[in-house]
């Protein structure tokens, strides 16, 4: 599906791709951000939509087919566009803190597969090696779990996520890649036709 | 403490190492090498300890052990010994469902390298024509690759089923493979051959200019999925510099364009005659009164 040729929201687009998978038994839905043709039609946009919004309506078709949401989990009335700052699952995540931490060593897979940083192969790995051991979080850390983002959602044989701030207003901030200061200048403007005239006439 | 030499090939590793676990040898008093100008430190004593049958070990355990083997860090040998160790005698029948463990992990973790690594080969080994078999009339390619890991044979197989019909040798630096349609069989690795230049690149050059999308360009998510050391070997590398140089300016003219209006629809009989018999029939209750 092209996306970001006309105004549909995400909503609208991933409605369709749950109605092609569920209804239609397509295997696979692809989005390409529309992007500029070098004969421009009054018919269609300018710009191109930003790529990073193709990212995360792959990323809520991922979490549609092997994580067990559904589309108006992702997508609100109220929000019907994908945050773009944050991965939908995460989103997800920050608007039902209720359900968690989620225990790793006794959460069911569903919950498992909702927490933000959990993929399917760990969930996985996950819950076979749980039979036989008792999880920590060096065991995570040995199967590459972005610690940052997992840290708040659950708990783990040695770990509870008190002082991790799920209730804390400021938490999403935390997930946001870090303020840039904007460049202010500071130095001597660029040179003006009329200054080469006050250089000349001695006048302001 | 002993000291165990073998070629680094996965077969000569499962032979020494059933032998040791009918021994019930202990993997710390294994020291594996493959490689006979190390001096040994510890000279293997003489093997006094009685044999006894050879367990067996999961299917899942042999595939993972062939493709560790193929990678080149030198102490993939004891790793695997170690996990075998601890699945057979170590009493650890289930380690394979544990992928916290630390060694099993680190297998993993080769074997995923080594699986990486297949995949790039399969993508950029790039084939040359040198020339026509006079016998047999088909047509012998001949490919330069430099994988990071030795694995021309597990990597073989997906270019006999793609290319059976014609005749290639994949040169790589530790192994050759060759395919001459009906039997694929391996020879010593050469030192790197000079090119030859082939007639069909530059069509290919113009095939991979054309699909470029300047709007699209993502350097980085394009370097992780084509790693710049692969690139001495590509055909079509020469062009990504100048492809990625010149896509602000395309997309900046693009941006610029002066935007069309909508095309007005073809003046053509046959259309508009087709438009006519899409037209909605006229109402035939209203014909009748």
């Amino acid at each position: 599906m092209l996306v970001g040729a006309d105004d549909s929201t995400d909503a609208v687009i991933l409605q369709r791709a749950d109605v092609l998978y569920s209804d239609y038994r397509l295997r696979r839905v692809y989005y390409s951000g529309f992007s500029p043709i070098p004969e421009p039609s009054a018919l269609l946009p300018i710009k191109p939509p930003p790529l990073v919004r193709e990212h995360r309506l792959y990323q809520a078709d991922w979490l549609l087919r092997f994580y067990g949401f559904k589309v108006d989990e992702i997508t609100t009335t109220g929000a019907p566009n994908l945050d773009l700052q944050i991965d939908p699952k995460l989103a997800w995540a920050l608007g039902n803190r209720a359900t968690f931490p989620a225990d790793i060593n006794t959460a069911p897979r569903e919950l498992l597969l909702r927490v933000p940083g959990l993929g399917v192969r760990n969930v996985e790995r996950i819950l076979s090696a749980r039979r036989y051991t008792r999880l920590r979080l060096a065991d995570l850390l040995r199967l590459r779990v972005s610690m940052k983002k997992v840290l708040p959602f659950i708990s783990a044989g040695d770990h509870t996520p008190i002082r991790l701030g799920l209730d804390d207003d400021a938490l999403r901030a935390r997930f946001l890649p870090s303020p840039r200061q904007a460049e202010l200048n500071f130095g001597t403007p660029p040179p003006r036709a009329s200054d080469a005239d006050s250089v000349r006439s001695g006048q302001l | 403490m002993r000291t165990v030499v073998i070629q680094p090939c996965f077969e000569n590793w499962r032979e020494c190492a059933r032998e040791l676990l009918a021994r019930r040898v202990p993997p710390d008093d294994v020291l594996w090498s493959d490689t006979v100008l190390e001096p040994v430190l510890f000279p293997s004593t003489d093997d006094a300890s009685p044999r006894g049958a050879v367990p067996t070990v999961p299917p899942a355990f042999l595939d993972l052990a062939r493709r560790v083997a193929a990678h080149r860090d030198p102490q993939r040998w004891g790793a695997l010994y170690r996990v075998l160790w601890r699945l057979t005698h170590g009493g650890e029948r289930h380690l394979l469902a544990v992928a916290t463990d630390r060694d099993l992990r680190q297998l993993q973790q080769w074997s995923k390298t080594i699986s990486r690594d297949i995949h790039k080969m399969h993508a950029f080994v790039r084939f040359r024509l040198v020339g026509t078999d006079e016998a047999t009339s088909r047509e012998q390619f001949v490919a330069w690759f430099e994988p990071e890991h030795r694995i021309v044979r597990l990597a073989a197989g997906f270019f006999v089923k793609r290319f059976a019909s014609m005749d290639w040798s994949i040169l790589t630096p530790n192994e050759c493979a060759h395919w001459d349609g009906s039997r694929l069989h391996f020879s010593a690795g050469v030192p790197r051959t000079a090119p030859t230049v082939d007639t069909l690149e530059d069509l290919w050059r113009t095939y991979y200019r054309s699909i470029f999308n300047p709007a699209r360009l993502k350097v980085r998510a394009m370097q992780s999925e084509m790693p710049k050391k692969y690139w001495k070997n590509l055909p079509e590398a020469s062009l990504i510099a100048e492809l990625i140089a010149e896509s602000r300016g395309r997309v900046d003219h693009m941006l610029g364009t002066e935007v069309r209006p909508v095309r007005p629809a073809p003046k053509n009989a046959y259309l508009d005659s087709l438009r006519d018999l899409n037209a909605p029939p006229p109402d035939i209750s209203s014909k009748n009164e």
